[in-house]
């Protein structure tokens, strides 16, 4: 009779690191780095000029996470980051962006990124003002960075095909033992989110969050704060709104569930990228992160092989494995 | 048969599969946003009752004498609306107003005639039916300390 232990190695090596698609990951890194280099870019709660507007604020409210002591140690530590510091590294940062976008030394290029936005981020929170959107993009990036995701769709694997001779591959076709396991850690971070949030309802809201009244006043209160309509005429309907947090409080208490289940995937994707599109069309809550990061529940590499398929006339049926 | 380097590869890959695993799962449910990126994630948790007041804002004015009052809103200290309503109303509602507390300072800079400041809640409350108007009630009325007393 086996060992435990020895059994234990084996579920845990299939589980994390059987052969993916490369395809996936990659697709998963473009769409990701794409996302937050724009953010960093363009918007105005992330963009270069936001961080004057940080630096101004009172020091009194300044309160250093601890990432933000860890990373600002090169820096001289918390207390030592100036305005130029944090715009260097911000300017850095999104040449890493750009490097991990186009697929240019992407490891390296993705692990700057990601420490850098983590760095910038949590600088921005430190000053008394922590949200929730940013965090698992943070993780995302880290776990894109340690895999092979600049194998495809990058400057890199043209380069090596051009000068190292490598044989050309189908794209849609090649796999790799560690295509997997970033995947499958930001889908449990996803799960992980929403059992936080669900635990959330139940302590915070002391077991009555879904009486229906909850969410009419959510609704009322960004609907009027951020101007709404939509949100506003939506709080005016107990019935509809009380189902509606059911269907929540179900959703984030059981989406663990499909993780272990994948099939339910086809229930629980649509239905949560439905709710944070509702959520922002509705609350005007910018969860971007989490919308675009939805990509890692698509397995794209089949997607684009049925589709190749369809074309030709010849659809494989079941051929979609919701890792 | 997987070779040294793979075998440390893959024992590396999986003590940072655990370690941000684990540090989720913790922070999820300790009640702290103090680890980020991890988190716990109480958004919109709190449970809300009929007839409860929203909290769509708070409104902040400065009164000065002869009647003479000036609102003050997150952009005239170039703040966004979150860190308004943390540093800046929760200061003058838990009292806390006087002039080495450097958020206060800056508004009381913005109208040095002040000789209070007056905290209003917003004027709706949520009901079975949806928003129902009411009056903006004064829930603090706190007097500025003059330069150099104490609180």
């Amino acid at each position: 009779m086996q060992g435990f232990a020895p059994r234990a190695r084996r579920a845990w090596a299939k589980y994390w690191f059987r052969p993916a698609a490369l395809f996936d990951i990659a697709a998963l890194r473009v769409l990701a780095v794409g996302l937050q280099l724009g953010l960093l870019l363009l918007d105005p709660r992330y963009n270069l000029a936001s961080l004057k507007v940080i630096a101004a604020l009172p020091s009194s409210l300044y309160w250093p996470l601890p990432v933000v002591h860890l990373l600002s140690l090169p820096f001289g530590g918390a207390y030592a980051l100036s305005l130029g510091t944090m715009q260097s590294v911000q300017v850095v940062t999104m040449c890493a962006g750009f490097l991990a976008l186009i697929g240019l030394f992407t490891n390296a290029s993705l692990l700057v990124f990601a420490l850098g936005c983590t760095f910038l981020q949590g600088w921005a929170c430190s000053f008394d003002d922590i949200h929730h959107p940013e965090a698992v993009m943070m993780v995302a990036l880290g776990a894109l960075a340690l895999g092979p995701s600049g194998k495809l769709l990058s400057v890199d694997s043209w380069l090596s095909r051009k000068f190292r001779k490598a044989p050309a591959v189908d794209m849609l076709s090649a796999t790799s033992p560690e295509a997997r396991w970033p995947v499958l850690l930001i889908q449990w971070f996803f799960a992980l989110m929403y059992l936080s949030a669900f635990y959330a309802k139940l302590v915070v809201g002391e077991g009555q969050w879904f009486n229906g009244y909850s969410l009419q006043f959510y609704l009322a209160v960004d609907g009027l704060r951020w101007g709404s309509d939509l949100a506003v005429w939506l709080a005016q309907f107990h019935w509809i709104v009380f189902l509606s947090s059911l269907a929540v409080f179900f959703f984030q208490g059981t989406f663990f569930v499909s993780m272990l289940y994948p099939r339910l995937k086809w229930f629980y994707v649509p239905f949560g990228m439905s709710l944070h599109v509702g959520i922002y069309v509705l609350l005007r809550a910018p969860f971007f992160q989490w919308a675009v990061l939805y990509a890692v529940f698509v397995p794209w590499g089949e997607l684009l092989k049925q589709l190749r398929l369809m074309r030709r006339g010849t659809p494989v049926a079941g051929a979609f494995d919701a890792t | 048969m997987p070779d040294a380097v793979q075998i440390i590869r893959r024992t590396l890959l999986s003590g940072f599969i655990l370690m941000v695993l684990g540090t989720q799962t913790v922070a999820g449910f300790s009640h702290t946003d103090r680890w980020f990126p991890f988190l716990w994630y109480p958004m919109y948790a709190a449970h809300h009752e009929e007839g409860e007041r929203l909290d769509v804002r708070h409104f902040l004015y400065a009164v000065a004498g002869e009647g003479r009052e000036y609102e003050i809103r997150p952009e005239d200290l170039q703040m966004g609306f979150w860190r308004f309503e943390g540093a800046v109303i929760n200061s003058v509602l838990s009292r806390k107003i006087d002039r080495s507390n450097e958020v206060i300072r800056r508004v009381l800079d913005l109208h040095p005639d002040a000789i209070a400041l007056r905290v209003q809640d917003y004027p709706a409350a949520i009901t079975r039916n949806g928003i129902k108007p009411l009056p903006s009630n004064v829930i603090a009325v706190v007097p500025v300390p003059q330069q150099g007393a104490s609180f």
